[in-house]
């Protein structure tokens, strides 16, 4: 038995594909991670909101955002990965926090900021998916293993059906990406492709890029 | 730098250590899985508990446990695992939603009934540890890479100082596990030994398991 997508009651979530991830003058890229395999997200991502677009699904994104003092950085930044707040990364008002522009929300895309790994802690996503009355969500973006996996494991306990699209997501490991792929399928999303999302909404496009 | 325990403020969170988990004739054995892999984490959590009772840090302990007609399942029941249903996996009332008989509850201790992996999503464990002051969480139990690790994710994203106990976790395959480890290790957790814990605690056992 498959769990089918469609697109009623839908939303396409497009996690934290900001500079800070996914450019070559990123935070991340500075802290020394291979910063392409984060950028290997962005066709998938684009190819994604555009088929969203023409789906009539909403488009909702994710914006990892730290106090420029990272006083609300908390335990993750303080004493697990300090370097984050050596580099700044993705301090509030910053270049380095900026969604890609190649990605950039229109204006009536829910930008949800965040300042921990899953879009549900503390944000205001919950109230908005049921107001939109939203029970499907399909998640692209980055990290697979980090804020794309923490934010599925939230949306499937409070019982969103998930789908996650593994040519749209990027990990800068590949046992981690293998397992949050393989983890996530397990018990709490459907794993798909883009072409699979695509036949389910019913959408082509054109000029793929 | 190291991530430093005390007892100061600390509690030992047990996840799931119930027969639905942990006996061949339970549940998740019933569905093929080698509960022998969880069963390998009871000696490393029998002296965690052991050593929680002497240094007086408190103990808490999660069931996972679903109604009888699985009507709060949800989308992970109904559409991702159906099977759980089929053998009525850790049922309300039943011998498999028992807390293992190798455990050792105690008068005092809390029991935080879930219906889902973490140990946070809609249950009371939050405010207990809030109106007890404690700021330093150790986990332990099964499985590593479902309810231990969407625990800790929860438990580090609300700034609890989050350590999780290397040879007191089990998880059915040994790349999730290691993998679920790493992960864990890399942005919400200080993994450590059971050694490693009572060192901390200042306590000694005796008759160490």
């Amino acid at each position: 038995m498959t769990m089918e997508l469609g697109t009623d009651k839908t939303a396409l979530v497009v996690v934290d594909m900001q500079n800070s991830y996914c450019r070559d003058g990123g935070r991340m890229a500075k802290l020394g991670f291979p910063w392409e395999r984060l950028q290997a997200a962005e066709p998938g991502c684009i190819k994604m909101v555009a088929a969203a677009r023409k789906a009539g699904i909403p488009v909702i994104y994710t914006q990892y955002v730290y106090q420029e003092d990272f006083k609300d950085g908390g335990f993750i930044v303080d004493e697990i990965m300090p370097g984050l707040k050596d580099v700044g990364l993705c301090a509030l008002g910053t270049w380095d926090a900026e969604i890609l522009e190649t990605l950039k929300p229109e204006p009536n895309d829910a930008v949800i900021q965040k300042n921990r790994p899953s879009a549900f802690y503390a944000t205001q996503l919950e109230s908005m998916l049921a107001a939109m009355k939203i029970r499907n969500l399909v998640f692209c973006g980055v990290t697979t293993n980090m804020c794309v996996e923490t934010t599925v494991r939230d949306a499937c306990q409070r019982d969103f059906r998930c789908f996650v699209v593994s040519d749209a997501v990027g990990e800068v490991e590949d046992d981690r990406s293998e397992v949050a792929l393989m983890t996530m399928g397990f018990f709490f999303a459907r794993v798909m492709t883009t072409g699979e999302v695509l036949d389910s909404w019913k959408v082509e496009l054109e000029n793929v890029a | 730098m190291t991530i430093e325990l005390g007892k100061e403020n600390c509690a030992l969170i047990v996840v799931d250590m119930q027969n639905g988990f942990l006996e061949p004739k339970g549940s998740m054995g019933q569905l093929g899985f080698d509960t022998g892999k969880l069963a390998a984490a009871t000696p490393g959590v029998q002296r965690l508990v052991a050593g929680a009772r002497k240094a007086k840090v408190p103990v808490f302990w999660t069931r996972y446990v679903y109604e009888p007609d699985f009507r709060d399942g949800g989308v992970q029941v109904e559409e991702i695992m159906p099977m759980l249903k089929d053998v009525n996996l850790c049922v309300q009332g039943t011998w498999d939603a028992e807390i293992h008989e190798d455990m050792a509850p105690e008068k005092g201790d809390v029991i935080i009934d879930k219906n889902r992996p973490s140990s946070f999503y809609a249950t009371r464990l939050e405010s207990y540890l809030r109106a007890q002051g404690i700021e330093n969480i150790v986990v332990c139990g099964v499985t590593t890479n479902i309810c231990v690790e969407t625990t800790v994710r929860d438990a580090s994203q609300r700034s609890y100082r989050t350590f999780v106990v290397r040879d007191a976790v089990g998880e059915v395959d040994d790349f999730r596990h290691e993998t679920s480890l790493k992960a864990m290790e890399y942005l919400f957790a200080r993994v450590m030994s059971v050694n490693d814990v009572l060192d901390s605690w200042g306590v000694e056992l005796s008759n160490a398991a």
